[in-house]
């Protein structure tokens, strides 16, 4: 059931569930995959935007290794300096969106450090360079989270199904699973 | 505010779970549970410590593939929880031709709000008929909508349920289920109410159902409401509540649908179900390999369902015993001798069949006589068990459970895990290793270097996504695992930590391997007694069947008749009350009915 003509109302595990399958047929382990999987849901909720983001970079599998398989990787060594030195740099290397990042600089402030450098009115799509790890998390709640949860995800249609179709080689023919169990 | 008090005289709620630095609590910003409710269960398992079943023993494959459904099994504590707040219950709308086919309508009231169950029913060839998930063609779908279902909500789901998984719904609609009727029984059950009798028990057999389904979908599934999107006060704030209330109605549909086709077969001859056989039949269900991935990705929900069971069976065991309890459970084991003596002597290998619980139950039923006057009967008598084996064993545990008197309120609450963690990447390498072998420490008893250990690999089919088990030597995964390989992650990962230097940070690690990523995060997530299942899906040895009955005896469901090592049928809510029974005076006893034994006309 769709919410207008280019949009498609979904449930945020289904992204999750998407981008793990599209991050693995595009070579990515399965912890990376679910992480990706978990930042793009997060931007989604708390950004806007991400399904699309993170759909622009289907078709180049480099491109979303770096991004959004690497991409948090720095951050975490960001966070370990910091908490040796009270603060740590987060060069990416290339313009990473936000959609790759969300959840990973959740977890960091989770676990009591904050992230500097992401601008007011940011959304999934927006890149950064670098960010700093140091100081107090941001406050937060979970009201994105419910309303989210309780009313679904309004998204871009195109994009959603562009992510359906890339994860579609994750799955097996039913033939070839009948066929090697013979 | 203060938290609830429990039976047992548990006093530890402001306990805290103790967590290495390994691990932190997810950022509030995405945990919907407060911290006091997610640590519940640990704070009452921990007042327990002493008493409580090692997860050595619980966790062992053949011990969760011998569970039974218990006092707090989801059909059990939905239909208490329906008694207990009022719930009423009923059909709303039935618009079907002679033959069953057509649309009906359920509506459930809980107070609060009300939800409305639609079922759409036709017929298909019985060439059709498939236990699988993978059919696409359904004798029933239907879908549980949060509240009335209005015209144009009704065309929507004419179209959209009956396609099932490739269907799109919203989050108005809260589960979405499926299945066939009996081919056996349904006709003959139409046959016999138009003649005006009812059904002849050697005929009917240990049938104990006339619908099966074979999948209950909810929580965000084809866009439906998420889990986490039911506020706190909501009825189906409770895990599987939703799916369990479209069970009950979906079995209530059995014997309308039944019932409607006597009519129009027999006319003025035809009668309705009578008292005996009224309850007796529950909704059969059909489950392949989808459990298994569910059970292995969730070890905070596995531990919740294990923990409620021993945190009961704890308190019942350390009963002092009053003077009419050994009359309740004498009179639970008879019961349920009765009910196993009804029913088949047909091939359930692995596990007993009916008949064969039978002499099982004469000797618990001797050893409670032996045990009954000593001191600490109770636990004698479980004690007695486990020395029998587990089939033994957790029939007593089921037993026992029945003279447990948990506060509902608290045990809904204990159900509810908060499933997010994240690894501290600055954790040392002698941290993990630590943690590793506290938690994991029983892989070395499964030979996971050894061939054998690694020769399947999970994958879900193109076929309605169902998961399916692949031989590897016969076709290689490619990046289309699903990740339940869980004993061999963790044992590899701690292979690699062999050679890492203690004082690094974990990061350092990840960074060289990053295959590993998803065991440290397993490793982080499994901080729970009861939340590894002691057992490795990708062996040659591994049987689906025993986590697969764990599961399916937590949701309530009994009369377990594998047909493969890979799936098996069961039956759920047989004996349950009917929708228009609801009330005040329905009590909790209704499980284990005996198959009627007289025919009447």
């Amino acid at each position: 059931m769709t919410d207008g003509r280019l949009q498609v109302l979904v449930a945020p595990r289904e992204i999750h569930d998407l981008v793990f399958r599209c991050a693995r047929v595009a070579g990515l382990d399965a912890g990376a995959a679910d992480r990706a999987g978990r930042n793009v849901t997060a931007a989604e909720v708390h950004l806007g935007g991400a399904v699309e983001t993170f759909a622009s970079v289907l078709g180049d599998p480099q491109r979303l290794a770096t991004e959004f398989g690497a991409g948090p990787d720095v951050l975490v060594g960001a966070e370990v300096e910091a908490r040796a030195t009270g603060s740590g740099v987060a060069r990416f290397g290339v313009p990473t969106p936000l959609a790759a990042l969300a959840s990973a600089v959740a977890d960091i402030g989770g676990r009591g450090l904050g992230v500097d450098g992401i601008q007011a009115g940011a959304t999934a799509a927006t890149t950064v360079d670098g960010l700093q790890v140091t100081g107090s998390p941001s406050p937060s709640d979970g009201t994105a989270a419910a309303r989210a949860a309780r009313d679904g995800l309004a998204v871009d249609r195109v994009a959603f199904d562009a992510l359906i179709a890339a994860a579609r080689p994750f799955l097996v023919a039913e033939s070839i699973l009948d066929e090697i169990e013979d | 505010m203060h938290p609830p008090r429990v039976g047992g005289g548990c006093s530890a709620w402001q306990a805290r779970v103790e967590t290495l630095p390994l691990e932190r609590t997810y950022a509030a910003a995405v945990s919907l549970i407060p911290p006091t409710s997610a640590d519940a269960l640990q704070a009452e398992l921990a007042a327990r410590s002493g008493r409580i079943r090692p997860a050595a023993y619980a966790m062992r494959p053949e011990v969760l593939g011998a569970a039974r459904l218990s006092r707090y099994s989801f059909s059990r504590t939905m239909l208490r929880r329906a008694v207990a707040d009022g719930w009423t219950a009923g059909r709303v709308h039935q618009d079907l031709d002679a033959e069953g086919r057509g649309e009906t309508i359920y509506v459930v009231d809980a107070g609060t709000q009300r939800f409305s169950f639609v079922v759409f029913t036709t017929t298909i060839d019985e060439s059709a008929h498939t236990d699988r998930v993978i059919a696409d063609r359904w004798e029933v779908a239907g879908a549980l909508v949060d509240g009335d279902v209005d015209d144009d909500l009704l065309a929507r789901l004419r179209i959209e349920v009956p396609e099932q998984e490739s269907g799109r719904m919203d989050p108005r609609i809260l589960s979405l289920t499926r299945g066939n009727r009996s081919v056996r029984f349904f006709g003959y059950l139409v046959d016999e109410l138009a003649a005006g009798r009812q059904p002849d028990p050697d005929q009917v057999g240990d049938a104990g159902y006339i619908l099966r389904s074979t999948a209950f979908y909810a929580n965000g599934k084809f866009g439906m409401r998420s889990f986490a999107g039911y506020p706190g006060d909501h009825p189906f704030r409770v895990p599987y509540r939703a799916q369990f209330v479209a069970a009950w109605m979906f079995r209530e549909l059995g014997y309308d649908m039944v019932e409607h086709c006597a009519r129009a077969k027999g006319g003025d001859n035809a009668v309705g179900f009578d008292g005996e056989w009224c309850r007796y039949f529950g909704l059969g269900n059909a489950t392949g390999l989808g459990l298994v991935p569910y059970a292995f990705k969730h070890p905070r929900v596995l531990d919740a369902w294990v923990g409620v069971r021993e945190m009961a069976l704890a308190d019942v065991r350390e009963r002092v015993v009053a003077p009419t309890d050994g009359a309740v459970l004498r009179g639970w084991i008879a019961k349920a001798r009765e009910h196993f003596a009804s029913g088949s002597n047909d091939d359930c290998t692995p596990f007993l069949n009916s008949q064969a619980l039978v002499p099982l139950l004469d000797d618990v039923a001797e050893a409670w006589g032996r045990v009954a006057d000593g001191a600490d009967p109770y636990d004698a008598l479980y004690l007695w068990a486990e020395n029998q084996g587990p089939e033994t064993s957790e029939m007593v545990v089921s037993l026992l459970l029945e003279l447990h008197d948990g506060d509902d309120d608290l045990f809904d609450l204990l159900f509810l895990v908060d499933e997010h963690s994240s690894a501290d990447p600055t954790a040392t390498v002698a941290e993990v290793r630590a943690k590793l072998d506290e938690r994991f420490g029983w892989l070395g008893e499964l030979n996971l270097d050894e061939p054998p250990a690694d020769a399947f690999w999970w994958v879900v089919s193109d076929n309605t996504e169902e998961p399916r088990r692949a031989r590897r030597d016969r076709l290689a995964p490619e990046g289309r695992d699903v990740a339940v390989d869980v004993a061999l992650r963790l044992w590899r990962f701690g292979r690699t930590l062999e050679d890492r230097h203690a004082d690094e940070p974990v990061a350092a690690v990840l960074a060289d391997h990053p295959e590993h990523r998803m065991a440290l995060e397993r490793l982080v997530a499994s901080d729970r007694r009861y939340g590894e299942p002691r057992d490795n899906t990708c062996a040659t040895s591994y049987l689906p069947l025993q986590i697969q009955r764990f599961q399916l005896a937590q949701y309530g469901m009994d009369e377990f008749k594998p047909k493969d090592t890979d799936w098996l049928r069961v039956t759920l809510f047989q004996g349950a009350p009917r929708l228009a029974e609801l009330g005040p005076d329905t009590t909790d006893d209704w499980v284990l009915p005996a198959r009627p034994t007289s025919r009447k006309e």
